[in-house]
């Protein structure tokens, strides 16, 4: 009797053991482009492979196309066309609207340390076409007031955007996030997707779960590293992550190295000891935008505003000393000894 | 004597042969879980796709060079302005990714297991 029921036990195991691992918890499907200036890379989990097959294929379409609203330098792309006309005023799409007022309002937390107009002192300094020069102070002065978003005046009633003669907007700063945005509501509207990463240049956007498990597991990248090096984990569950880092675009001239992350009011790049800033966010604009302002105005002054955005973030300092704010305290994991959290 | 419908041998037969099952799954799962690959993509398009652990250099038509040695994965030569692909060293934990941005290409190692799932930049 005994070894009949050990039995049974045994065949019954097998048997659903064998199949669960042939159905398993999901399919993985994944995609990559280029937009933005990066690589987009997303990653469905679903039953259906096809369906993930083809909902990743869609993000990455869905993602070129929003470039083409956002680009600040495609000459065919609706941005560029607004910034020609921008002193007339310009009547844009719904869609470039709500990114310029969202953006704008999130900025004016920063005391014009970083802003929508920010395209005047970015084309000096050649970040965004990668013509890098190191521009003088007579040019960075006259420049400085071109980059105040007060002057931008926005109708929602009319969908105009007006800014005086010589401000250029630029996205750059909230771009890959807010395409994470425009891949989750994608996601949204298709049911069979239980899960998804989507990357966009490293802005991350983390939709349901990923299969077998309950949380993603995100490493941040090593800013002293090479492209792949990480120091630390986050387990998060459904959420946007932004980093913005002195590593990214950068070059050197006459021994000093110069990085992309402007401080609008003095026109030259942020320095408040950081390396990287990492944000956790409930939106990718608010994460990819955020970790840019965190970057310009540095911890301190930062916790107000991501408190606002009910947001989270880890700085990184030039010393490798990591501060971690208490939200995330539980989800954080440092994974390189070279590094100490305060 | 009664004649039961599945006898003890049976059971045991089942029992074996399930065993055999639960086995033949798990065994290539255990033996293939270490096993990397490396994938080559041009705008999406995937070019090449092999093992780690085989030894190539590859030459592409957008004049690319990549080379896989040692279980490491490397941009060898490229004709863009940066070379940010060139500098952006040699892969080898699956997970890891690097690209050529102007020319559109993707070099990346992927395994059965990953370290993260995915990482932020």
């Amino acid at each position: 009797m005994k070894i009949k029921k050990i039995a049974v036990f045994l065949i019954l195991f097998s048997i659903t053991f064998a199949f669960s691992s042939c159905s398993g918890a999901g399919k993985v499907q994944e995609a990559s482009s280029f937009a933005m200036g990066s690589v987009v890379s997303v990653k469905t989990y679903s039953n259906n492979s096809k369906a993930g097959q083809s909902v990743c294929d869609e993000i990455t379409a869905e993602i070129s196309r929003f470039d083409k609203v956002i680009s600040k330098n495609d000459k065919s792309a609706e941005l560029y066309s607004a910034n020609q006309s921008l002193s007339n005023g310009v009547k844009v799409s719904r869609e470039l609207f709500d990114v310029v007022e969202s953006t704008k309002e999130l900025f004016s937390l920063s005391g014009k340390k970083v802003a929508v107009t920010s395209g005047a002192l970015t084309e000096l300094w050649g970040f965004d076409t990668d013509n890098f020069n190191v521009p003088s102070d007579g040019e960075i002065k006259s420049a400085i007031p071109l980059c105040d978003d007060s002057a931008l005046e926005l109708d929602r009633s009319t969908l105009t955007l007006k800014a005086k003669q010589g401000q250029i907007l630029n996205l750059g700063a909230v771009g890959k996030g807010a395409a994470c945005d425009k891949a989750v509501d994608l996601l949204l509207s298709h049911e069979e997707i239980k899960g998804a990463i989507v990357s966009v240049g490293g802005s991350l956007a983390l939709y349901g779960k990923p299969s077998g498990k309950d949380t993603f597991t995100i490493g941040i990248r090593n800013p002293f590293g090479e492209v792949n090096d990480t120091f630390a984990t986050l387990m998060l569950s459904s959420c946007f992550v932004s980093t913005s880092g002195s590593y990214e675009k950068t070059f050197e001239k006459d021994g000093v190295t110069y990085h992309h992350l402007l401080n609008l009011t003095t026109g030259k790049p942020a320095d408040n000891g950081l390396c990287s800033v990492t944000v956790v966010a409930h939106s990718g604009l608010e994460s990819d935008a955020l970790s840019t302002v965190c970057f310009v105005l540095g911890e301190a002054a930062s916790y107000p505003i991501l408190q606002k955005y009910n947001a989270e973030a880890v700085f990184v300092y030039t010393d490798k000393t990591v501060s971690v704010s208490d939200g995330l305290q539980d989800s954080f994991t440092l994974t390189d000894k070279d590094f100490t959290v305060e | 004597m009664k004649r039961k419908l599945i006898s003890r041998r049976d059971l045991i037969l089942f029992a074996v042969i399930g065993v055999l099952i639960l086995l033949s799954v798990l065994i290539p799962k255990i033996i293939n879980g270490g096993e990397k690959y490396v994938t080559v993509t041009i705008d999406g398009d995937t070019v090449y796709h092999d093992k780690l652990s085989v030894d190539n250099e590859i030459t592409l038509d957008n004049s690319i060079k990549i080379k896989i040695e040692n279980g490491e994965a490397y941009f060898l030569e490229s004709d863009c302005k940066d070379k940010t692909c060139i500098k952006s060293g040699r892969l080898k934990n699956s997970g890891d990714v690097s690209a050529c941005l102007p020319n559109k290409t993707v070099l990346s190692v992927k395994g059965e297991k990953t370290s993260f799932d995915a990482v932020t930049y």
